[in-house]
């Protein structure tokens, strides 16, 4: 495989330029954008305390379908920070160990939507033609209905349970990534360095996965973080609504639910889970808009 | 021996509706180590023409052989047969490297895709590009963007080597490049060339850079090749007006202001590949224009050895 | 011999991600007479698009920012001028004739609305209510800046002005629209354009007839131009001095075919033998690439680069001092070295 190449003494063109690191432009965005910074710190509390909620939690018992009525309705104090609920429970212990269904829904949600949503957009595109025409096809329908209603048709058709709620979002999020990385993928396809790959002999495949796909990573990361809280939300509206995580599991939606009957006097009922989706949320978001700043700024 | 012939190649696109002729009859030879330049604006099929050759396009009508294999249908037996002997660099040396990928992977990316050598043979064929084409070997780890315009063409250059082929497509190289730069790229170039003998096609709007570049030019205008001569030949005695207007649109450095009015210039603007003038196609644009240019397309006819010209004026 | 324009150490920089300094135009000077043209020519990173923005005022601030200099027009400080009074200045002043013409009209009006709007609204940075409705309901008005329009078309020989009127900026091509947007230039009667590469976006013989057109325009109306090119060839032929600047800063000047013909300046002799040339002259690079502008310190920022250089390159920035014959060179050993163009 060698030819007549030698050193053709043409001396170099100049340094490599300095590369101006990741790392620093994130702290520099970070720095700039304090509230990237909150959602940073919000996010990163939140899934230590999932992580370690059964350790923090004061009360870890009341996880289940304990009963202490003679502590029922307890509002905030120093033994109980958040209060107790109608049969008795400590709020603060159940909204810690509430973070894991909320999470677990959304992580496993996030995962499948990709896993479904990214390569078929991205077949779709490079692809194009019949096959291409397809995919969208189906993704319009889905796209169609909205996916409250969506979820809510399954759950009611499947029996609400943590696995069946993972599957209805699941299928109505991975839509959203297709129509992403279709998007994406046309756009990057009229690169040069798509052709430049054709010319090199690279089968379709390897260019639309190897090639095209890296190339989606930053506003796949960006997309990802907003919508852990989107689906977190979602998670938490099906919990309401009585067909998503079923009682007596501490899910956030649930705990609300549950709570809406003692207002306006057991106003901590409502508040305190009502106030732990708020706050993730917010977090996701603020950090999903940071990250869209510092991925941005390095294209 | 001849590595590329196209024979009266036609490339028509868009069936319905207002048909686009980008290609119309255009018959073009390289031989062995040849440097063959192609001179035309936008609109002159000179693309389309690379995208032919290089198995991306099939051609409406006509034949393409390349190294004595005929290629013209695109099949994938084919297309594998023009990736493993055609290679290109192209115009925009940033867009042409996947931001994604660092300078040694970019450069091994044919060899990968087509199989060729072990992984240690890939690695050392890469570092052995690097430093021919004048890169240091530290910076096979940065990335495109890392890199200067020249550097960046520099490892363009570098992975269309790759799998030495036997016919390289050079797409305005040094086009975005500064005036110091580009001047470097067209060094290594002319360089690789002497040394590694390989067949050329330099695709470029810039007659100096042509000049350097290649050894036979054809000046391409609305699809077809309107004049073809060895290069020293058609820069002494360019017989077609559009090759002339070509020339007298060259500013040349040093010369003094021009006051008053210019010299006579190639008028308006180039028609459209959908709607290609009747006649001669250049004629509503040639100042030498006849009445014979309205109606009568011109055949190709030959004015010295090896110079051809499509023009009533030297029929 | 008054100067129209006066460009004078003219600093321009921004603060950068780490809270250092980054200096982009490193004291420029410039003087433009009436009825003159000069060419500023580099490769792209010298400042020559930054020195254009800064005197049409249109400088991106923040992030950039001018730190010294000043630049005088007609004897005004435009620098220290109400942003009214110098809003008011481009059209009559002085105006642009942009690089990318595609993109430098507004894609949504024809070419009649657009010139409708810069004859009765130019100048003006606020216009009333009452303003803005007094011309578009007049017929006469109306029928006057239609007249005036076909008049402004046609002397930028744009074939059937009445027809190109009604049309929108994607039915026409690049040199009809370089040709609308030298027209819309014109219309204030400037005393100086300011053309930005008005051609390296169009085909060769495209270039050229808009190079053409603007040289025989603005030796017609007695305007001033001031031409931003990195081809030495389209100077040579349209300038008659000549500005060649490297890394911020202007490194030589002079007539035009005095310096491109006997160069004092390694750079610009450098360049000129870049130039890859029809005459199948020898042809050479220049080594190495733009030094990043925080490192070039106290020297001469073409030291890396330049065969001559000495170790007095290093020590202080060279000004730009007379080397004779009315021309000027940033180089130490500006009057020593015999350069070949």
């Amino acid at each position: 495989m060698t030819d007549a190449l030698k050193s053709t003494s043409v001396l170099e063109d100049g340094p490599v330029s300095e590369r101006v690191s990741a790392t620093r432009v994130a702290i520099e965005t970070l720095r700039r954008s304090p509230l990237s910074l909150v959602g940073l710190v919000i996010v990163v509390f939140v899934i230590l305390v999932a992580i370690f909620g059964p350790w923090i939690a004061p009360f870890p018992e009341d996880a289940g379908a304990s009963v202490n009525f003679a502590k029922r309705l307890k509002p905030p104090s120093a033994e109980h920070w958040f209060g107790t609920d109608v049969v008795g429970r400590d709020v603060l212990s159940r909204v810690i160990i509430g973070s894991q269904i909320s999470l677990t829904i959304a992580l496993f949600v996030i995962v499948f939507a990709v896993l479904i949503g990214v390569p078929l957009g991205v077949i779709a595109a490079y692809f194009g033609g019949g096959l291409g025409g397809g995919i969208m096809r189906i993704n319009e329908v889905f796209l169609a209905i909205p996916s409250l209603v969506f979820v809510l048709a399954v759950s009611s058709l499947l029996g609400p349970s943590l696995p069946v709620v993972i599957i209805a979002i699941s299928l109505a999020w991975w839509t959203w990534y297709a129509r992403l990385a279709y998007g994406e993928v046309l756009s990057i396809k009229q690169e040069q360095f798509v052709e430049a790959a054709q010319v090199s002999g690279a089968s379709k495949m390897r260019i639309a996965f190897r090639e095209i796909l890296p190339n989606l990573t930053s506003v796949l990361i960006v997309k990802v973080t907003l919508d852990i809280g989107y689906v977190i939300l979602l998670g938490a509206s099906l919990g309401y609504l009585g067909l998503g995580v079923q009682p007596p599991e501490p899910e956030w939606g649930i705990m609300v639910a549950e709570g809406r009957e003692q207002l306006p006097d057991a106003w901590w009922l409502t508040t305190f889970p009502g106030l732990a989706v708020f706050v993730t949320v917010m977090g996701f978001n603020l950090l999903g808009d940071g990250l869209n700043d510092i991925l941005g700024a390095r294209q | 021996m001849t590595v590329l012939d196209l024979r009266d190649v036609t490339q028509v696109f868009g069936g319905r509706g207002q048909p686009v002729r980008a290609l119309n009859n255009v018959s073009l030879g390289v031989s062995e180590a040849e440097r063959v330049g192609i001179v035309g604006e936008s609109g002159s099929g000179k693309t389309t023409l690379a995208r032919i050759a290089l198995g991306l396009t099939k051609p409406t009508s006509g034949r393409v052989t390349l190294l004595d294999r005929d290629v013209t249908e695109l099949r994938s037996d084919h297309q594998r047969y023009i990736h493993r002997h055609v290679q290109m660099v192209f115009q925009d040396p940033l867009s042409s490297l996947n931001p994604r990928k660092s300078v040694r992977q970019i450069i091994a990316l044919p060899l990968e895709a087509q199989r060729i050598g072990s992984p240690q043979d890939r690695e050392r064929r890469v570092v052995e590009l690097m430093d021919s084409v004048g890169l240091p070997s530290r910076m096979l780890d940065s990335w495109p963007s890392q890199l200067s315009g020249g550097q960046r063409q520099r490892v363009g250059i570098a992975r269309a080597l790759a799998i030495s082929p036997k016919l390289l497509f050079l797409d305005e190289p040094t086009a975005s490049l500064d005036v110091s730069v580009q001047a470097r790229i067209l060094e290594l170039l002319v360089g690789l060339q002497a040394k590694l003998r390989i067949a050329q096609v330099m695709i470029s709007h810039n007659l100096g850079v042509i000049r350097h570049a290649a050894d036979r030019v054809a000046v391409m205008y609305l699809g077809q090749i309107v004049e073809q001569a060895p290069t020293a030949r058609l820069y002494a005695a360019p017989a077609h007006p559009y090759t002339q207007a070509l020339f007298a649109a060259v500013p040349a450095v040093g010369a003094r202001k021009r006051h008053g009015a210019a010299l006579a210039r190639v008028r308006g603007e180039v028609a459209s590949a959908t709607n290609i003038p009747s006649g001669c196609p250049f004629h509503p644009r040639c100042p030498q224009a006849t009445e014979r240019c309205r109606g009568e397309v011109p055949v190709v006819s030959t004015v010295a050895s090896g110079h051809q010209v499509r023009c009533h004026l030297h029929a | 011999m008054t100067a129209l324009l006066e460009v004078e150490g003219l600093e321009i920089g921004f603060t950068d991600a780490d809270g250092a300094e980054v200096t982009l135009l490193r004291g420029i000077d410039l003087a433009l007479r009436e009825r003159e043209v000069i060419a500023l020519v580099g490769e792209s990173g010298c400042g020559k698009s930054i020195t254009a923005k800064a005197i049409l005022g249109v400088l991106a601030q923040p992030p950039l920012r001018i730190k010294r200099g000043a630049i005088r027009f007609q004897g005004r400080d435009l620098l220290k001028l109400p942003a009214a009074a110098y809003h008011a200045l481009r059209g009559p002043g002085f105006t642009l004739v942009p690089q990318h013409p595609l993109s430098s009209l507004n894609p949504m009006f024809t070419v009649e609305q657009q010139f409708f709007d810069l004859m009765n609204y130019q100048g003006r940075a606020r216009v009333g209510f009452v303003d803005y409705w007094k011309p578009r309901l007049s017929a006469t008005r109306r029928r006057d800046t239609r007249e005036r329009t076909i008049a402004a078309l046609r002397e930028v020989s744009l074939p059937a002005p009445e027809e190109i009127l009604g049309r929108y900026p994607f039915q026409l091509s690049g040199g009809m629209s370089q040709r609308v947007l030298i027209a819309m230039a014109l219309l204030g009667s400037p005393k100086m354009v300011i053309a930005d590469e008005p051609g390296t976006a169009l085909d060769v013989t495209i270039e050229s007839q808009i190079n053409d057109l603007l040289r025989e325009r603005v030796e017609a109306r007695g305007m001033a131009m001031i031409y931003i090119t990195h081809d030495l060839g389209i100077a040579s032929e349209l300038a008659d001095r000549v500005y060649v600047m490297y890394a911020g800063r202007v490194v030589e000047e002079g007539a035009t075919h005095e310096v491109f013909n006997a160069p004092r300046h390694p750079y610009t002799a450098g360049l000129l033998k870049a130039v890859p040339k029809v005459s199948n002259e020898p042809f050479a690079g220049i080594k190495g690439t733009l030094p990043d502008p925080k490192a070039i310190g106290g020297g001469c920022a073409f030291r890396w680069r330049c065969p001559y250089a000495t170790a007095a390159c290093e020590g202080v920035v060279p000004p730009l001092v007379d080397v004779g014959d009315g021309r000027r060179a940033a180089c130490v050993r500006a009057t020593e070295l015999t350069l070949a163009a």
